[in-house]
């Protein structure tokens, strides 16, 4: 009784908070005017740089410097102190698991969002359509929801699957990887949208029309010329959405199958026991992959840019 | 009228809401001629060829190729349907692909597949270039390339929108000589829009005078 009257509580929260994120959207969108931006040429124009010289340099260093010491230099010390005191031991088959679970979840989140997000703008690019469109626009606004009323939300609908399409058998989908994926699609799908939207902005619209005029269209143009075209929005894409799945946690604890951990899960699991020096190597991990895509992204947009 | 490669009837088209850009134009092309229109900016050249390739559909009219109806007010066959080429002005070689591999893109199963490509190479005079990557080559090498690429599906029509524009006089004055006499080789059907009437001399047999919309 008082699980049904906190269950519907929570989703009736849900709700409004989904009703008021769609009209921020909807302020958004209007303010923009439904403006679409395309490029008619593909050329790379470089970005301006100064460089600093002396007190001007050290003022703009410093105030570069002192978040990311005391955001991040500062944290990661006191981390790495803590799983040193635990001489390592942490590092063990759990911990392995747990990195695994947490890198494939990511991985495959990041290939899903992304394959998605191609083929939507796609579609849009090649035959407009106002309902993939609209499912574009509304998938977009999951990145808006907080994980936990997104996975209250997940679990209703779970459990409704469950109900209607395996009646006589036990709970199939509701806590199983399927439901978290769906979950983590919702919330990061924007990520990998916006990416894949700019990456498509640079395709000039005579790229299409020379591959139409040389016999090439529909998914063959996709495969041929926008897939190698976009390749770093992809990869961008990927990596992006990978970041996010890292760190997620509130839909991760609800959704989750039983017995299946994440690096973020047992971070939480042994900070809220108050084991804050086994919470650290988790913790560090979780830094580390989620470090590996900004790396990967800012390697990649220095490489593009000449010189 | 056999051996006509294109018939266009009453073409009328108009950009959303704005006047006319063609109105009751009225061509024929015969296979193996070359054409030219001539015109100042704005007076709907480019919107003809664009609607000849099938990239804009027409208000009304007729557009006949090889004596199969493309555009009419029932039918629309889509431009990779066409079989027609277009080299345009601005640069639209996939820059992902080698020389070589732009001009492959267009020929679909067929055997000959290499020697087709290395005989444009050679007939463009770029086979040093087969390679190299679009940005590692000059604006007129491009040009060639763009134009072989149009060339190797065979297109029953070639159509050039200003392909030269972007060039200096120089160069671009000896790319109308090599480049007419491939076309004369090859016994292409040519349209060529431009505003240099020197450029449609040198290139094209027949000369046509385009001003708002229609041709006179």
């Amino acid at each position: 009784m008082i699980f049904s009257i906190a269950s519907n509580l929570s989703l009736k929260l849900a709700s409004l908070l989904l009703i008021i994120v769609g009209v921020f959207y909807l302020i958004e969108k209007n303010t923009r005017g439904g403006s679409i931006y395309t490029s008619n040429n593909s050329n790379f124009s470089p970005n301006l740089e100064d460089n600093l010289q002396g007190f001007k340099a050290l003022i703009a260093f410093l105030i570069c410097f002192i978040p990311i010491f005391i955001g991040f230099i500062v944290p990661i010390v006191e981390l790495s102190f803590w799983a040193y005191e635990v001489n390592l031991g942490f590092f063990n088959d759990r911990f392995i698991s747990n990195a695994m679970n947490t890198l494939s979840l990511s991985l495959g989140t990041g290939i899903i969002c992304a394959g998605l997000a191609l083929l939507i703008n796609f579609s849009v690019r090649f035959k407009p359509n106002k309902l993939v469109e609209k499912l574009s626009s509304l998938l977009s606004l999951g990145y808006a929801v907080p994980g936990l009323i997104l996975a209250v939300g997940m679990v209703q609908l779970m459990v409704y699957l469950d109900t209607f399409l395996f009646s006589g058998l036990d709970i199939v989908l509701t806590g199983s990887i399927f439901g978290l994926m769906i979950a983590y699609v919702i919330k990061t799908y924007a990520l990998a949208n916006s990416s894949i939207e700019s990456g498509y902005q640079r395709i000039s619209n005579s790229m299409d029309e020379s591959s139409r005029l040389l016999g090439i269209s529909g998914w063959r143009m996709l495969i041929n010329v926008h897939s190698p075209l976009m390749k770093t929005a992809l990869l961008t894409s990927v990596l992006l959405v990978m970041s996010d799945v890292v760190k997620e946690l509130p839909a991760t604890l609800i959704l989750r199958p039983f017995n299946f951990e994440t690096l973020a899960v047992s971070t939480y699991t042994y900070a809220s026991e108050e084991r804050m020096l086994q919470a650290a190597a988790p913790a560090i991990a979780i830094v580390i992959i989620g470090l590996i895509p900004i790396i990967f992204l800012s390697k990649m947009i220095r490489s593009s840019r000449p010189n | 009228m056999d051996n006509l490669i294109l018939e266009i009837k009453d073409l009328n088209h108009a950009y959303g809401e704005s006047d006319l850009t063609i109105k009751d134009l009225n061509l024929n092309i015969s296979v193996g001629e070359r054409v030219s229109i001539l015109g100042p900016s704005g007076c709907g050249k480019s919107t003809l060829l664009r609607l000849i390739a099938g990239l804009e559909k027409p208000n009304s009219g007729e557009i006949i190729k090889k004596a199969e109806v493309m555009t009419n007010h029932k039918i629309f066959i889509p431009p990779e349907k066409r079989n027609v080429g277009l080299v345009v002005q601005e640069k639209a070689l996939f820059p992902h692909l080698s020389v070589y591999e732009n001009i492959c893109f267009g020929i679909h199963r067929n055997k000959d597949k290499n020697k087709i490509v290395f005989d444009l190479l050679e007939l463009l005079k770029i086979d040093s270039l087969k390679n190299k990557y679009p940005h590692e080559i000059s604006g007129g090498e491009q040009q060639r390339v763009a134009l072989a690429r149009s060339l190797a599906p065979n297109p029953d029509l070639l159509m050039l929108d200003e392909p030269f524009s972007a060039l200096d006089e120089e160069l671009r004055k000896s790319l109308y000589e090599e480049v007419s006499k491939v076309f004369s080789e090859r016994n292409s059907s040519i349209l060529l829009v431009t505003h240099d009437a020197y450029e449609a001399e040198v290139m094209t047999d027949k000369q046509l005078r385009m001003e708002k919309g229609n041709l006179i």
